[in-house]
């Protein structure tokens, strides 16, 4: 121990000079960063700042990112926490605020690699378990057959982040393949008269042409477009083209004889663990403004054992498993209301409030042991 | 020659300051016989969602329209009264402050060079005024320059002054309701000797019925056989409909009502517009009416018992006749105003501990801490009865940071002070308490200081812990800034070793509170993100201020321990540290961007960019003396020695 406190490598771990770096140049990005999401938005600043290890700054200085000053403080705080410290009483405040430090970067670490957001919109009395992506999409497919009241589907859906031109799809289990003719990552979608296509062009809402639009840097406005032929997998010389946008309501139906198969562009769903449905969405004003007191939503809650009812509003969200459902946004038009609640998935969820904990903890008992020294000495001098 | 010459010079000053005394004492002779106005203030009005007193909506008003909370030195309320029910004698009361004169030459206007200007100097501009912010409304607002800006606030406040103006022409006497005839106005019970004189559209509404009966025979308007009576009964009636069309607008919501099982305020005149299903409002009404007819007659004490008498109305439709006691509250907040007499102390506490470093040592050490304890209990008081009023913990909104921030430091200038012992601790208090009690007087300016919360703010949990918690440490950091000017000059004006170590030690301590609380409240603030929006973290521009903040006092502290700087460079350090505040606190509100964008503050930018370059400045100078100094001290002991 006493060996390896002495080599170089550990030497430079656990220098003050390296804290002090790390500290100023977080500091550096924070500051940098507040300033460059008033131009450029937040999802980019906090793609291209906080969550990147290098960035060019002005597209050819390569400069740290916050993952990799982070990283570099882990590094440093462990060290510091095996080498540096005394374990003495006087020092425990001191040790209580470092390792709560480094539960708090690994619990970041948790939230950036675990955590997935999503929403979830409600009109009232409608019910339902699977809530969409923020950014991702997804090519959907599926049939349904008619079994007494019960319409039964069979979905399919592909992840479609990576695709490119040409590209072959295989939707085995429905029996169909796909070939990607254009893909847009982001695009206007029109119907246009003239069109002269040697083959027609099959989609729900009469869209025939697709324009590349430049795709946006904060994902979620992105709305993507896909001109693609599908055959079943035993015909597989009678194609048919189908066109899918993202900003569909419907989706395009496809006849192979007597099999007709569902396609849609949309984003990408998570299954939630539960059912959530909206009872009633309240809004309340302050007497004689338009300004929002609250916000609530009231939904009724399927878990695998049981139905219950759950408000949820600001600052007050559902909690369930991993999940939680906060209140987001809301929509009143035409008597109708529509609740829009945000889901997050996040299984580190509790880390950062052991850290916080664990930190203030640490700090109060440093700074009641300092005071209480001073005092002291203070009292000593008098004496 | 000479002493004649001196002594026609006192004379006449003499003789300018009796005329002055007389004008004063004239003034006081031509004003309302009504001098009391505490009834009258106490009338509640809802407005933005909350019910104040009118004393405050007062104040506000007078403060958009002027600049001011008070009207040529008298309270804001007697010039809203004077407004309410003498509207044509405010028409010359210059209290249109206008910033741009370029304003007055957009309205085709030639005045002369003002601030402040009256309705009637400003009416023949009125036509243009509203054609150019019709436009200025079409542009963007970001993009509106200062002048467009200034416009439409002139435009508004114009505006809002006649509208005003309007709303208790009901009850003021005019020529349009005098009644004519005489079979007329015996129907109407009013006694010949005073039928001709000007009435109230009040007085004759309630008798809308009997006004009706002439009106039952009539086929049609033009009908020429019409009895004298029945043509003034038309005339009258035809006067009240077009003025109930014309006001039913008007604002001021002092009347509570209750429609579709929904609580909301009315104004008079559209109290007036239910009369023709319910007189449920009569009541309320006719206290109106006596207390506009006991000003206009100059009778205090009818003034007073109408007040009384429509606030306890009020009183029980909305507290069922127990009044909360804010109201009245509010109103001697307003009246005695706790933070301007804090200003005071904590101004003359500086000048006495500032005295008490040279001279006469003992003595003002003592004063300073009379004066200081005498500045905390207005202070305290201030906020406590904010706190009672609004039902909230003491931060809610911006302007309160800077008076909680205010009452920490001076707090934190006594603990200091009970350790030292040197009076740094009165200076960092006395500095920092008038400096934050002068930026919230800038933005009292804005309008009501104790506005309801937006949905997410509603908790009084979070108010409690996370704010609190952020605006200590906020305190802590600008306290030790203080310090640190402190010991940067001492160094400068060569104090002894004793001392400068003191100083340094104090800033230590102070800003370890800070980077605490600070630190605190950020990870609280990082709580409270999760419970509402959920995550924890969003590198959201004030989660970055208050992030900035520890990262710095971090730095320092781990920069000291290695001894990569001194007590000089924690010094320096404390006085960026509070640069860094500035801009996590307000600075970052500018950019306009995030969640926190609630905190809106406009007109900042240029002074917070100004106090940024005095502090570097500051920094450079002051380091640069220091600087060749020991340079300067080496050589000679080289010399010296040598």
């Amino acid at each position: 121990m006493a060996n390896l406190k002495k080599s170089k490598l550990i030497k430079f771990l656990i220098s003050y000079k390296l804290t002090v770096f790390c500290l100023l140049w977080l500091m550096v990005l924070t500051f940098w960063g507040t300033l460059y999401q008033v131009e450029n938005g937040l999802y980019i600043t906090k793609e291209r700042m906080f969550n990147s290890w290098i960035f060019m700054a002005g597209g050819f200085f390569p400069v740290p990112g916050a993952r990799i000053i982070l990283w570099l403080s882990l590094v440093n705080l462990t060290a510091v926490t095996v080498f540096r410290f005394r374990y003495t009483w006087k020092m425990s405040g001191m040790l209580l605020t470092h390792v709560g430090m480094l539960i708090l970067i690994i619990g970041s670490g948790f939230t950036l690699h675990l955590a997935q957001e999503s929403s979830l919109t409600l009109k009232e009395n409608q019910g339902l378990n699977v809530s969409n992506d923020y950014h991702e999409w997804e090519l959907a497919l599926w049939s349904q057959t008619q079994k007494g009241n019960v319409l039964d589907k069979e979905v399919s859906a592909m992840g479609i982040k990576t695709l490119a031109n040409e590209q072959e799809l295989r939707f085995d289990k429905l029996g169909y393949e796909l070939t990607i003719q254009n893909y847009f990552s982001h695009c206007d979608a029109f119907t246009k008269k003239d069109v002269s296509s040697a083959d027609k062009i099959i989609n729900a809402s009469g869209i025939n042409t697709l324009t590349a639009k430049h795709p946006q840097p904060d994902l979620s406005k992105n709305i993507p477009g896909i001109k693609l032929s599908i055959r079943t997998s035993s015909q597989p010389d009678n194609p048919q083209t189908v066109m899918l946008y993202g900003g569909e309501r419907f989706p395009t139906s496809v006849f192979f004889g007597t099999k007709k198969v569902f396609l849609s562009l949309r984003r990408k769903r998570h299954v939630l663990p539960i059912t959530v449905k909206l009872l009633d969405f309240k809004k309340v004003d302050y007497t004689g403004t338009q300004m929002a007191k609250s916000f609530e939503s009231h939904v009724e809650i399927t878990t695998p054992s049981m139905k219950r009812n759950v408000r949820i509003s600001m600052n007050k969200p559902l909690r369930y498993g991993h999940y939680t459902f906060y209140q987001s946004s809301y929509s009143q038009s035409n008597g109708a209301e529509t609740s829009t609640l945000s889901v997050v998935r996040n299984s580190g969820r509790l880390l950062p409030y052991i850290a916080s904990l664990v930190i203030s903890l640490g700090m109060l008992i440093h700074f009641c042991i300092v005071m209480i020294k001073f005092a002291n000495r203070k009292r000593a001098q008098h004496v | 020659m000479y002493s004649s010459q001196r002594f026609m010079k006192y004379l006449k000053s003499i003789l300018v300051l009796i005329s002055l005394i007389i004008s004063i004492a004239c003034n006081e002779v031509e004003a309302s016989p009504i001098t009391n106005y505490d009834n009258f203030s106490k009338i509640i009005i809802l407005e933005n969602g909350r019910k104040k007193p009118l004393d405050t909506y007062a104040r506000n008003l007078l403060l958009e329209f002027s600049g001011r909370a008070s009207f040529n030195k008298k309270p804001a309320i007697q010039w809203l009264a004077k407004m309410f029910f003498l509207p044509e004698e405010t028409q010359d009361d210059k209290i249109f402050m206008v910033n741009e004169m370029q304003v007055i030459q957009a309205m085709d206007l030639n005045l002369e060079t003002s601030r402040k200007f009256s309705y009637n100097q400003l009416k023949d501009g009125l036509g243009k005024l509203r054609e150019l912010s019709e436009k200025i409304y079409k542009i963007n607002e970001k993009e509106r320059s200062l002048v467009q800006k200034e416009l439409l606030r002139l435009s508004h406040s114009i505006n809002n002054y006649m509208n005003l103006a309007s709303c208790f022409q009901f009850a003021l006497p005019y020529p349009d309701f005098a009644i004519q005839d005489d079979s007329l106005a015996r129907a109407l019970g009013v006694q010949s000797a005073v039928q001709t004189q000007n009435r109230s559209f009040y007085s004759v509404f309630l008798k809308s019925e009997v006004l009706n009966s002439f009106l039952q025979d009539i086929n049609t308007p033009s009908d020429t056989n019409l009895t004298p009576a029945q043509k003034d009964a038309m005339r009258l009636s035809r006067t009240l409909h077009q003025w109930s069309n014309y006001y039913k607008r008007s604002p001021i919501m002092i009347l509570p009502s209750t429609t579709h099982n929904q609580k909301t305020w009315i104004s008079p005149w559209e109290a007036l517009g239910h009369f023709s299903h319910s007189r449920g409002f009569q009541p309320e009404m006719d206290k109106l009416q006596e207390l506009t007819s006991a000003y206009l007659d100059g009778n205090q004490v009818d003034f007073d018992l109408g007040c009384v008498a429509f606030n306890k109305l009020v009183a029980e439709d909305i507290w069922d006749g127990h009044d909360s006691g804010n109201i009245s509250l509010e109103v001697m907040y307003n009246k005695y105003s706790p933070f301007l007499w804090s200003k005071l102390f904590y101004g003359l506490m500086l000048i006495t501990a500032l005295c008490s470093l040279i001279f006469l040592k003992k003595t003002f050490y003592r004063i300073s801490l009379v004066l200081l304890i005498l500045a905390l209990i207005p202070h305290s008081l201030g906020m406590f009865a904010r706190m009672l009023i609004m039902g909230r913990p003491p931060v809610t909104n911006l302007y309160e940071t800077f008076i909680f921030v205010g009452w920490m430091s001076a707090i934190l200038g006594i603990v200091a002070e009970w350790f030292s012992r040197r009076g740094l601790g009165f200076i960092i208090a006395g500095f920092s308490s008038l400096a934050m009690l002068l930026i919230a007087q800038k933005y009292a300016m804005d309008g009501d200081t104790m506005g309801m919360l937006v949905a997410v703010l509603d908790s009084n949990f979070w108010l409690a812990s996370h704010v609190i918690t952020i605006t200590m440490g906020y305190a802590g950091c600008c306290a030790a800034g203080v310090a640190g000017h402190v010991y940067v000059l001492q160094k400068v004006f060569n104090a002894d070793k004793e001392k400068l170590t003191d100083t340094s030690k104090m800033i230590y301590g102070i800003l370890a509170f800070g980077l605490v609380f600070s630190f605190i409240g950020t990870v609280l603030g990082g709580i409270w993100a999760d419970q509402s929006w959920g995550r924890f973290w969003g590198w959201d521009p004030k989660e970055n201020g208050a992030l900035l903040i520890v990262l710095w006092c971090a730095a320092l502290f781990h920069a000291r321990l290695d001894g990569m700087i001194k007590h000089l460079g924690m010094a320096i350090g404390s006085i960026l540290c509070t640069v860094i505040v500035m801009f996590a606190w307000f600075g970052v509100n500018l950019l306009g961007v995030g969640l926190h964008a609630y905190g809106f503050s406009s007109g900042v930018f240029l002074k917070l960019l100004i106090y940024f370059i005095a502090e570097f400045v500051f920094i450079v100078f002051s380091l640069g003396w220091i600087m060749q100094k020991t340079a300067l001290e080496k050589k000679v002991k080289q010399v010296n020695k040598g």
